[in-house]
């Protein structure tokens, strides 16, 4: 029977980061990005949970995901209130119909 | 699992009083809301009230310094646990700096207001401004604080996003603005991306060694290192991919390359007030961060390690790379705020090139490096206001910051003008300004740690072949100023605060390149002295 | 010896720029500024006591070696640079020796014929910003003299960017149609020079062994251990002394300017009011040659050999290209550019050989140039505010319509040309006679090519004098005035000096500075040596 350990939870976020860079990287929609950038975090929470468990048995990794989440929604909630405000002025949240700074 | 609150760590009254800077700032921004709410919407009176806790802050920063003397480092911990927050010379420094800046971010918009007001744009006044315009701009300067103030990689994270998070919407304070909504978006979007790639990161370091604190991240990793073969080659890569990530997030911040891009644009379409306090305060808490993190890793590797010379070799190329682009770019550019924003990733790119010093095998010489990083920061606060200054009265007056709302200013407002030349060719580097100080001190750091890394004259070479390159556009400016005039044009009225404010730094600028270039050098090692790269780690507790 | 004689000279014409900044009129500024240089001058005349040679012999004067004897010394600690046992004081250190002398009189006199050339500002095309003019001037002046007297080389990178930014307002505000192109293009060329020097700088001192490390030039000169550590380092790869010899000369040759970095210099020299161009062809040339002498030479002694053919090659075809340019040109103000670019061709030729007679010559061709490069130019000035063009094709028969002017002109463009009785022809021949008797295998072809270059620069002056001051008179300058009495008073003391320079060389100048001239090349020779025979890599070719 298969034991679920370190190496799953860690590929798993691996798995997750890459497909977090990835949108970042490709998507044009700042909505798109956004969610990429979320990605990343989770990434990154699984890893601090996982380590926390499996590597130090110390609770700083968990309470450092639980501070990573609290972040992740304080920079959601400030990037959709600009989101909204872009959309408000230019009618689009294409990150590249931004063209008038440029240079 | 039962808590007893007897267990439980409590700071001390004593500890606490090392932290009063944040504390007066925190208490500004309660203020500055609830006098919002009991006084109405007055943009000028909370404008007063950020002024006053900015003024407050220094006199706390200054009676912290006293209490932290020379001493070495104090922090907020259990005992034997590593402290999260950290009250040394150099944080120390770093919030005077700050609340100085602060004060005159404040001082130039009550200026702005007032001339708006003057002259009856089609803005009515106050549009950039209000409660929650002060509230995000003391909420970042307080992150920046702790940015400087940690070793503990999870504070470092949350202070960045306290530092960065206001700043994304202030930005957009003009909510009419689309320049303002795009420079908005575009910085948010960077911001976020570096910010998770970061705590990625910070989660493989804490994965590797078991640990939050930089402090034990890095003995473990040269132990790691020194229990290799003699060889020493062996690379850690979990280690190097840890610190690539989170070298991402800091790099965002001191907007360099290539991590620039947000840079120019956010500058261009951000209120001026802004442009000033971003080019400053967040390049600074970028690079404080950095000195830290690399004393760190230095420090802990007595003697240097395979690691410590990879990390060199990085930010000496980035240092490198940075001040080259940045200055290029900035040649063909035609709007001064862009100019400025080019010129602000090129003097980071110099900054750097002390920080690849840090990490290096030669112990001592590192103690340079964070002298001139600390001298440089102190000149480059005058010149930044100083330029960024002039530059806004001009802006608030011909409502563009085209090249060509500078003509014939030389003869239409001489006090504009030769403050802001003095301010440009201090920003070139050229004696007898204080520019050159800056640059003279820097250069000698790394020729000192040259003697052991020869490699180091080749950063000494990139920078003044530089200096020779940005005064190109620099002078684009002063030609416009004094070499084209228009006879059309009519004179400038411009408020007294402003003409103040962008004096005193040209004369202070002035100075420091003449008289005051010795007890610069001697200030500034003064303040950097608690960095400095000890053989051993330096033992993490309060000074009785 | 000791005294405030110097400091005054450097910072005089400071004070009276501040001043100038204060008084109400512009006529009070125009007076304050050419009694402040007038002032200098005076002052700077005071420092002929020291060299007076009818008084003792060059022993008592110059004292026996290079750095033994200097005059007006004022020496404190300004920057201290490091920590405890290992701190270097940044000096402020100025004095005069039997190099610097000459120049400091040379500058002080040119820049008040310069400050009179200025007195008719209000009339010129572009007259606005009296008083920032006359300030800029003064600091520029501060600037001059700095360099020429400063001994720490910290100081003398200091007052050499202190210069620059004066110098770029002066041409760029105040001068001619193509006047921004023209000031950003020296600023930029000169800028260039000087940040490579700042590598050396640093250089110098770090490479200089622990507890000897300094910024004073005649020490470094003179300590063996600098010395034996310069010549066995290597700096990113390459032999140490060789680069920092070429960064070095890379910022001193854009000055002097040798080709291929002369294109400043035209641009510069045309577009800028006559005074400027009196200034930078009378005294910021020649920073160019007393860097080379006072920084190159002493403290790399050991690239003088290697560097001997490379420099005469690039100072004959500043000779011959320059004089061939100059040939080519119509422009009046162009054609006395291109002739200075020929005649520092000459300096360039007498330091690169390296022998007593050979200083002296390009010495003394350095101070002769001083004299009648910026008589030329007044007297292109004094040509262009009464015709409104320098086209040389369409003047003609000037002599006629102004004796008194072409007499002087005449006088002003033999003493360039190298007439013997007047100045020019002392340095060219004492370059020519030691280039030939050199001890080097190329000497005599290029000295030979180098006499080419005389003939040549007969050639265009005299030609030019046939356009300009024969023939026909024209109608359209029939009426010009003759030279008014203030631009007689400007003239006049420079015709005299190149007179008397040309027929008493050696009691006006070569015994006021041969003493030094001869410590420099005695102390090149006996380091060179030393450091050939220790090193083993500076093998003479």
């Amino acid at each position: 029977m298969l034991t679920i350990g370190l190496t799953h939870y860690l590929v798993l976020a691996a798995v997750l980061f890459c497909c977090g860079l990835y949108v970042m990287t490709t998507k044009r929609n700042a909505v798109g990005i956004l969610i990429g950038a979320e990605l990343v975090l989770n990434a990154a929470c699984l890893n601090l949970v996982a380590f926390s468990r499996y590597r130090t048995g110390r609770l700083d990794g968990q309470i450092a995901a639980l501070f990573v989440i609290v972040l992740a929604a304080a920079e959601a909630a400030i990037a959709i209130a600009i989101f909204v405000n872009y959309y408000r002025l230019l009618s689009t949240i294409d990150a590249d119909e931004g063209r008038q700074l440029r240079g | 699992m039962k808590l007893l609150l007897a267990n439980t760590w409590l700071p001390t009254s004593a500890e606490l009083h090392l932290f009063s800077p944040e504390l007066v700032l925190t208490g500004t921004i309660v203020a500055v809301l609830l006098v919002a709410l009991v006084a109405g919407r007055r943009p000028q009176l909370s404008a007063m009230i950020a002024l006053l806790g900015a003024l407050l802050g220094v006199l706390a920063t200054a009676h912290v310094a006293r209490v932290v003397g020379d001493g070495g480092l104090g922090g907020l911990a259990p005992p034997g646990e590593p402290p999260m927050l950290i009250a040394d010379r150099f944080s120390v420094f770093f919030k005077l700096f700050l609340f100085v800046l602060l004060a005159a971010i404040i001082w130039l918009w009550l200026t702005g207001t007032i001339e708006r007001r003057m002259r009856a744009t089609s803005r009515p006044v106050g549009d950039v401004g209000g409660p929650e315009f002060f509230v995000l701009l003391l909420t970042s300067a307080l992150g920046m604080m702790l940015m400087v103030g940690s070793l503990n990689l999870l504070v470092i994270i949350i202070a960045m996003e306290t530092a960065s998070l206001p700043s994304y919407a202030i930005v957009a304070a003009d909510r009419r603005s689309r320049l303002g909504a795009e420079a908005a978006l575009k910085y948010v979007l960077f911001g976020a991306a570096s910010a998770a790639i970061m705590v990625y990161g910070v989660s493989l370091l804490y994965g590797r060694f078991g640990t939050l604190d930089l402090g034990a991240v890095a003995q473990a990793s040269s132990l790691w290192s020194h229990q290799q073969d003699a060889g020493a080659t062996g690379t850690d890569w979990l280690f190097c991919l840890g610190l690539a990530a989170l070298g991402v997030g800091v790099v965002f911040k001191i907007a360099a390359v290539p991590m620039h891009y947000w840079c120019p644009d956010v500058f261009e379409g951000a209120p001026i007030e802004i442009t000033t306090w971003l080019s400053i305060a967040s390049k600074a808490a970028g690079l404080g961060l950095l000195l830290r993190i690399v004393t760190t890793l230095g420090g802990a590797a007595a003697g240097g390690t395979h690691h410590t010379e990879l990390l060199a070799w990085a930010i000496g190329i980035l240092a490198a790379v940075t001040c080259t682009v940045g200055n290029l770019a900035a040649l063909r550019q035609e709007s001064v705020k862009r100019i400025l924003a080019y010129s602000s990733i090129a003097h980071a790119g110099y900054m750097m090139m002390a920080a690849a010093i840090l990490v290096a095998p030669a112990g001592t010489a590192a103690n340079v490096g964070i002298s001139a990083v600390v001298a440089y920061l102190l000149v480059y606060l005058l010149m930044n206001v100083g330029a960024f200054g002039a530059a806004a009265l001009v802006t608030w007056h011909a409502g563009t910051d085209h090249l060509s709302a500078f003509t014939g200013l030389g003869r239409r407002a001489p006090w504009i003008a030769v403050p802001l030349a003095v301010c440009l060719f201090s920003l070139v580097g050229l004696p007898p300004l204080g520019g050159f100080a800056a640059k003279w001190f820097l250069l000698v750091a790394l020729g000192t740690s040259a003697a052991a890394q020869p490699w180091l004259w080749g950063l000494v070479v990139i920078a003044v072949v530089n200096t020779a390159i940005s005064l190109y556009y620099y002078v684009r400016i002063i030609r416009q100023m004094f070499l084209t005039d228009d006879a059309t044009l009519p004179r400038l009225q411009v408020p007294f605060g402003g003409l103040a404010l962008v004096n005193v730094c040209a004369v202070v600028i002035l100075l420091i390149g003449t008289l005051w270039f010795s007890p610069l050098g001697e200030r500034a090692g003064r303040l950097a002295s608690n960095l400095y790269v000890q053989p051993t780690p330096p033992a993490l507790t309060l000074q009785p | 010896m000791e005294g405030n004689l110097l400091n005054w000279i450097i910072f005089l014409p400071t004070i009276a720029a501040v001043l100038c900044l204060i008084v109400p009129s512009n006529r009070a500024v125009k007076v304050i500024a050419i009694l402040a240089s007038g002032v200098t001058l005076a002052l700077s005349l005071g420092l002929f006591p020291h060299f007076a040679w009818w008084g003792q012999d060059a022993a008592g004067i110059f004292g026996g070696a290079y750095g033994q004897k200097l005059y007006e010394v004022t020496k404190f600690t300004w920057i201290t640079l490091g920590e405890g046992d290992n701190a270097t004081p940044i000096q402020y250190y100025v004095g005069v020796d039997g190099l610097s002398f000459p120049l400091v009189i040379l500058t002080t006199v040119i820049s008040f014929l310069a400050a009179l050339a200025s007195w008719n500002i209000e009339h010129w095309k572009v007259n606005h910003g009296v008083r920032g003019y006359f300030c800029l001037f003064l600091l520029l002046e501060t600037g001059m003299l700095g360099v020429f007297c400063a001994l720490d080389f910290f100081l003398f990178y200091i007052f050499w960017e202190v210069m620059l930014l004066p110098m770029y307002f002066l041409i760029g505000v105040w001068g001619g149609p193509r006047k921004e192109y023209a000031a950003i293009k020296f600023f930029i060329y000169t800028l260039v020079g000087s940040v490579l020097m700042l590598v050396a700088l640093l250089a110098f001192y770090f490479y200089a062994p622990v507890g000897h490390r300094t910024f004073d030039l005649l020490k470094m000169a003179t300590d063996p251990e600098i010395q034996q550590a310069f010549g066995s380092a290597t700096f990113l790869g390459w032999r140490f002394a060789p680069f920092m010899f070429i960064l070095l000369y890379v910022g001193f040759a854009i000055k002097i300017p040798v080709f291929p970095f002369h294109t400043w210099l035209p641009d510069a020299h045309v577009e800028a009011p006559t005074p400027i161009s009196m200034i930078l062809a009378g005294v910021l040339l020649k920073m160019g040659a007393y860097g080379l002498l006072r920084i190159s030479y002493p403290v790399l002694p050991m690239v003088g050999p290697e560097a001997a053919w490379p420099l005469a090659v690039l100072g004959l075809i500043n000779i011959i290209y320059g004089a061939l340019c100059a040939m080519a040109q119509t422009d009046f103000k162009r054609l006395v550019a291109y002739s200075s670019i020929s005649h520092m061709g000459y300096v360039l030729l007498g330091i690169a050989i390296m022998t007593p007679a050979g200083l002296q010559g390009a010495m003394f061709q350095v101070i002769a140039h001083g004299i009648s490069s910026p008589m030329c130019f007044f007297l292109v000035g004094v040509i262009y505010d009464r015709a409104h063009h320098r086209d040389i094709n369409r003047f003609g028969g000037l002599w006629l319509t102004m004796p008194v002017y072409g007499s002087l002109a005449t006088v002003g463009f033999f003493a360039s040309l190298g007439l013997p009785g007047l100045c020019g022809f002392i340095g060219e021949f004492w370059v020519l006679i030691a280039t030939f008797s050199a001890n080097f295998a190329w000497a005599k072809p290029a000295a030979v090519l180098a006499a080419t270059g005389v003939i040549l620069t007969a050639g265009y002056i005299l030609w030019m004098i046939q356009r300009v001051y024969l023939g026909k008179q024209r109608e359209e300058y029939k009426g010009f005035p003759e030279v008014s009495f203030r631009e007689v008073a400007i003239l006049v003391p420079l015709a005299v000096l190149a007179l008397v320079l040309g027929i008493l060389p050696e009691q006006s100048l070569f015994r006021f500075m041969n003493g030094t001239l001869n410590q420099i090349t005695d102390l090149c020779a006996r380091h060179g040596d030393m450091l050939t025979a220790a090193v083993g890599t500076f093998a003479r070719p």
